[in-house]
C-alpha cells in the first residue's frame, strides 16, 4: 500500500506535467482539477506500492489518460468529442510578451485546441514530456505506428490551419 | 511554415502553472482515502489461501507435473502387482498346487521327526515324577 509520503513526491515530482497533459486534452481548469484529483485518489487505494514500476511518469499519464477517456464516456452526450472545437477556453500556454509572439502562440493553441483528442494527446507527449512513439504507444495503448501516424496528422493539419497566419505576418 | 518550426515553437512554449493551492487540496482528499482504504483492509488471508497463493499458484506446471508422475507410478505399481497374480505360482495353477502340497507335507514329516527325536532326548532327561515311598530303592540306603 502507498504511504502518504510517497503520494507527496509523486505529486511534487509529476504533477506539473499530468497537469499539463491533462489541460491539453480537456482546455478546462476545472475538468483537470478533478481528474487530477481522482488519479491521486486511485493511487492512494491502490492495494500494491509503485516499487515495481520503472517509469512513475508515464504510469501517471496513462492513469490521466484512462480516467479522462471513462469521464469523457460518462458525460457522452451524443456529440463527438473529438469533433468540438475549444475556443474560449484556458490557453496550455502561458502568455508570451511579444505582439506577434503572443498572436502566434494563440493561434498555434488555438489549432492544438481544434485537433482531436487523440492527436492533441500524441503531439503533446511528443513535444511537451519528449517521448518516443514506442513509450506513447505504451501510455495510450495504442500501437506505435498509430502513434506515429497520429502526429504526422496533427501536425500537417496544425501547419494548415497556421498557413494564412503566416503568410500575413511575412509579408 | 516548416513542420520543424512548429515542432519547436511547441516544445518551447511555456508550460502553464499548475495552482499550488491544488497540492494540499488533492493530497488531503486522496490521504483521507487512504485512511479509509486502511480502515476498510480486508483481513489476513488464511493460511491455506496463502499457501494455494503464494506455493501453488506459481508452481503450478511443476506440481502437475508430479501429480502426474505420481499417478503414472501408481498405475505402473497397480499392473505389475496385478501380474504377480497371474504368475506361474499362482495358486490356481494344478500342478504348482500338488507341488506345494508336496513340499509341504516333506516339511511336516521333517518337522514330525526332529519333534520325535526331540521328545526322545528330553525325556531321557527329564526325572520321572512319582512318589517317595514308590521311589526305586538304591544300594547302602534302608
Amino acid at each position: 500500500m502507498i504511504t502518504p509520503n510517497a503520494l507527496e513526491d509523486l505529486y511534487d515530482e509529476h504533477a506539473q506535467a499530468v497537469f499539463g497533459y491533462l489541460l491539453n486534452l480537456t482546455r478546462d481548469m476545472d475538468e483537470t482539477r478533478d481528474i487530477l484529483q481522482d488519479l491521486f485518489v486511485r493511487l492512494a487505494r491502490r492495494s500494491e506500492n509503485l516499487d515495481a514500476i520503472k517509469d512513475h511518469r508515464a504510469f501517471l499519464l496513462r492513469m490521466a489518460h484512462h480516467i479522462w477517456v471513462d469521464l469523457i464516456r460518462r458525460r457522452e452526450t451524443g456529440r463527438r468529442v473529438t469533433d468540438v472545437v475549444l475556443r474560449d477556453k484556458p490557453s496550455e500556454f502561458e502568455e508570451s510578451a511579444h505582439a506577434d509572439e503572443r498572436l502566434l502562440s494563440d493561434r498555434i493553441d488555438s489549432a492544438i485546441a481544434e485537433l482531436p483528442a487523440e492527436q492533441r494527446a500524441v503531439i503533446h507527449l511528443k513535444l511537451r514530456e519528449h517521448r518516443t512513439f514506442e513509450q506513447i504507444a505504451q501510455i495510450l495503448e495504442i500501437p506505435a505506428n498509430t502513434a506515429a501516424s497520429r502526429y504526422r496528422y496533427g501536425l500537417d493539419k496544425i501547419r494548415e490551419l497556421l498557413r494564412p497566419l503566416y503568410q500575413e505576418i511575412n509579408k | 511554415m516548416k513542420p520543424e518550426e512548429i515542432e519547436k515553437r511547441i516544445t518551447d512554449a511555456p508550460k502553464p502553472k499548475l495552482p499550488a493551492v491544488w497540492r494540499s487540496e488533492i493530497l488531503a482528499t486522496a490521504n483521507a482515502a487512504l485512511n479509509t482504504n486502511k480502515d476498510q483492509a480486508p483481513a489476513r488471508p488464511s493460511l491455506a489461501l496463502w499457501i494455494w497463493r503464494e506455493l501453488v499458484m506459481p508452481l503450478r506446471h511443476g506440481w502437475s507435473a508430479l501429480a502426474t508422475l505420481w499417478i503414472v507410478l501408481l498405475g505402473a505399481q497397480f499392473l505389475t502387482s496385478s501380474g504377480d497374480s497371474s504368475s506361474p505360482r499362482s495358486t490356481s495353477n494344478p500342478q504348482t498346487v500338488h507341488r506345494e502340497q508336496q513340499e509341504l507335507h516333506e516339511q511336516r514329516q521333517l518337522l514330525a521327526e526332529l519333534l520325535d527325536f526331540d521328545e526322545q532326548k528330553t525325556d531321557q532327561k527329564k526325572p520321572t515324577l512319582r512318589p517317595r515311598s514308590q521311589a526305586p530303592s538304591q544300594p547302602g540306603s534302608a
